[in-house]
């Protein structure tokens, strides 16, 4: 276990009193994944590096387990992003380290698949599974990606592995990034014990060890342009303690820039620079795996709280012709983050959670961004600068909504739950498998059946052609000499696994190509 | 798939432009409600709050009691002070989001949606169990989107709120986080 020191080289808001004018090689936006490891390679390169988060930057000690305080301090908008219709819950990261900082600690590579099919669809070239193999191997050594030991699978998951085992449908161990995890389960609170090997505790102390200077509290309000070069970075310096900007401003001027802002908040810097997008693709064809949930009573104790979560997986469904695919993985589930998605309200909102020691839970993740008729999310700004994020709903996402719900009734059924409860709006109870038809007859409307997404992608897709591409396959924007966009929202559909060492692959490759060519 | 209703939006085409218009003048309503309650400029917050006011607090607290379906022996909403609590969330959120939830708490507690939804013209704080029940379920199946996005809003900030809070951990039976001590 890492004895919790602090990065050095990082300065909190609270300690820049005046204006700033900084100089720099490479200014980073952004501290999660994408950032924090193009950080370590230019700056273990010789680069001057400077990272510019506008989250906190919040250790172990204050990860005491409390959802009260993880919430609303370590996720975006104080875990209260949605569409603006609100249908879609948003969970995103925001301190330093990101997404990783509160992520469930699943590891997987990019399907081939999903690989083949950028460069077939979408002009991607040289993003191919043999050139990031080198940045994968590293990067699961340095993260301590392995896989679960039987011991390890809670309850919750066992009701997935054995569900999925009767039925006959395929599934695996997922690998986590965590070293002498002790399974407290409170992953999504920051990891209580610094087992998870996230960016503030990996990639972030690296760079830094090679001169990589991270602000924390700086957000970073536009980018200025002169021709085909940006030119510095403006950041609000933020009062933590209100969320407003504090006073004083923090300007780097750089030789290179890279967003690592992630999905949403990337494309969203991007408009609100005013550069040039000329098809107007930013901030479009924004991707989610947009995340069913099914609930399921049993006569035993699950809890499904304690135990890492995410150990079994399933990607039986991943691959469904013409429709849209879906994989299975087991959530943690707290008393709040149950409380805000269980549906209904009153007496059966509150059976529901009285029964929350012996419920498990399932999560299908739809995969996104593969059919013709589906367009995304789209980002863009309502009245006083607001964030402004719409999903599209076509026939396809409903279809998909529907089998995935009914598959994981089917695997808790299998697994001997005493009835199943959906998040429909009323929710439906679901005994036997005539009960399971019950599902194609409710409503799959917005605000009609809890939608939620912790994985956004999307929105600066990658590609060759600038009419359906912000970067090109180096991750280097089309129309800019010195601007790079290195995080979740290059992908150009969704992944069909979870992100994070996608992310981290991927912008490895960059900065280092980057990197080499100086 | 069986389903009658559009599978998109749950609705048809030509309701949708009808519900539409039905949605803003709902929001001019609600404006026009807000300007009746706050003449010309916003109240005080109600004294230990930083962003509601008295009324928008009571009715915060009556849907509150409602959605969490407070019975003998589990704490009440005020118990673990969930209107502290989201009133300090809104504290941290921007003006807008202040002045949306605001009005969608005067909207709510308006006799005049509870004759749109045809559950009662009474005021959301002023009706009885059964019919601030029939209000909510209104309003979370209604057909008019405004409705569901609003209801959602309210449950989710109840929930969230109150079963963060330790005090409502023992009527679930959630231990709390382990000791690692
Ligand atoms: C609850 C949860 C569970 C998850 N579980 C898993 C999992 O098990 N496995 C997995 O692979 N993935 C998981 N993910 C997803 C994964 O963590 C993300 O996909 C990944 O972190 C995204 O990386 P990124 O670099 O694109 O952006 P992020 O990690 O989102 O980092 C972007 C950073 O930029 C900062 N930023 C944004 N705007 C600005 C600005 N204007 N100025 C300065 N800074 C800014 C943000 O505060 C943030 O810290 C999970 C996510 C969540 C929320």
């Amino acid at each position: 276990m890492s004895a919790g020191a602090e990065i050095p080289n990082l300065v909190r808001g609270r300690d820049i009193g005046a204006d700033r004018i900084l100089d720099a090689d490479v200014a980073i936006v952004g501290s999660g994944p994408g950032g924090s490891i193009a950080a370590y390679r230019l700056a273990a390169a010789g680069a001057r590096v400077v990272v510019l988060e506008e989250g906190g930057y919040h250790t172990r000690p204050e990860f005491r387990m409390q959802e009260e305080w993880s919430y609303p301090t370590l996720y975006q908008d104080h875990a209260n992003r949605a569409t603006d219709d609100l249908s879609i819950t948003v969970l995103q990261g925001r301190s330093v380290g990101g997404g990783t900082t509160v992520n469930w600690t699943t590891s997987l590579r990019t399907p081939p698949t999903t690989l083949d099919f950028w460069k077939r669809a979408r002009r991607v070239e040289g993003v191919t599974a043999e050139a990031l193999a080198p940045h994968w191997d590293e990067v699961e050594r340095r993260l301590n990606v392995h896989t679960p030991e039987e011991g390890e699978i809670n309850e919750n998951n066992r009701a997935l592995l054995d569900g999925a085992k009767r039925l006959g449908y395929g599934f695996e161990l997922l690998p986590r990034n965590v070293s002498d995890c002790v399974l407290t389960g409170m992953c999504g609170l920051g990891c209580p014990v610094d087992a998870k090997q996230a960016m503030h505790l990996t990639y972030l102390p690296d760079a830094a060890a090679h001169g990589a200077v991270i602000f924390a509290n700086c957000r970073v309000r536009r980018l200025t342009r002169r021709g085909r070069r940006v030119t510095e970075a403006a950041a609000d310096v933020l009062d933590e303690s209100r969320d407003r900007p504090a006073g004083p401003t923090l300007t780097v001027r750089a030789r290179t820039f890279i967003l690592s802002a992630g999905a949403i908040n990337t494309p969203r810097l991007l408009q609100r620079s005013g550069l040039p997008d000329p098809y107007r693709i930013v901030g479009r064809r924004t991707w989610l795996h947009p995340t069913l949930a099914s609930a399921a009573h049993f006569d035993r104790k699950i809890e499904p709280y304690f135990g890492a979560p995410q150990t079994v997986g399933s990607h039986h469904f991943a691959i469904r012709p013409g429709r849209i695919g879906f994989f299975l993985e087991t959530p943690p589930a707290q008393p709040m983050l149950a409380g805000l998605a269980h549906a209904g309200f009153g007496p059966e909102h509150r059976r529901a959670m009285k029964e929350l020691p012996n419920t498990a839970v399932l999560i299908a993740l739809l995969i996104d961004g593969f059919l013709d008729e589906e367009h995304g999310g789209t980002v863009g700004e309502r009245g006083g600068g607001r964030l402004s994020f719409r999903y599209d709903r076509g026939p396809a996402l409903a279809e998909a909504m529907r089998e995935a719900m009914k598959t994981m009734a089917r695997i808790h059924l299998a697994a001997g739950a005493r009835e199943v409860v959906t998040f429909h709006e009323p929710p439906l109870r679901l005994r036997t498998e005539r009960d399971v038809a019950r599902i194609d007859e409710a409503s799959v409307a917005p605000n009609r059946c809890g939608v939620f997404t912790a994985h956004q992608m999307g929105g600066a897709p990658m590609g060759e052609d600038p009419g359906i591409a912000v970067v090109d396959s180096r991750l280097k924007h089309h129309f800019f000499d010195n601007l790079y966009v290195m995080d979740g929202s290059v992908f150009p559909t969704s992944l069909g696994v979870n992100p994070q060492i996608s992310i981290l692959g991927l912008s490895s490759l960059a900065a280092s190509a980057l990197a080499k060519a100086g | 798939m069986v389903s009658r209703e559009d599978p998109v939006s749950g609705i048809t085409r030509r309701q949708l432009v009808r519900r539409g218009i039905v949605g803003s003048l709902l929001f001019a309503a609600a404006g026009a409600t807000a300007a009746f309650w706050w003449p010309t400029r916003r109240r005080r917050p109600r004294p230990g709050l930083r962003v509601l006011d008295e009324r928008e607090a009571a009715i915060l607290s009556a849907v509150a009691d409602t959605v969490l379906a407070i019975e003998p022996g589990v704490p009440s909403a005020d118990a673990v002070d969930v209107v502290g609590r989201v009133d300090a969330l809104l504290a941290r959120s921007p003006g807008d989001v202040q002045r949306e939830f605001a009005r969608l708490l005067h909207l709510f507690e308006n006799g005049t949606t509870g004759l749109i939804t045809a559950t009662g013209w009474t005021s959301f704080t002023a009706a009885a169990p059964a019919s601030r029940e029939a209000r909510l379920r209104a309003w979370q199946t209604s057909r008019i989107s405004l409705f569901r996005t609003g209801f959602q809003a309210m449950k989710r900030l109840c929930g969230a709120c109150y079963y963060s809070s330790p005090v409502s951990w023992a009527a679930i039976g959630y231990p709390g986080p382990p000791d690692l001590a």
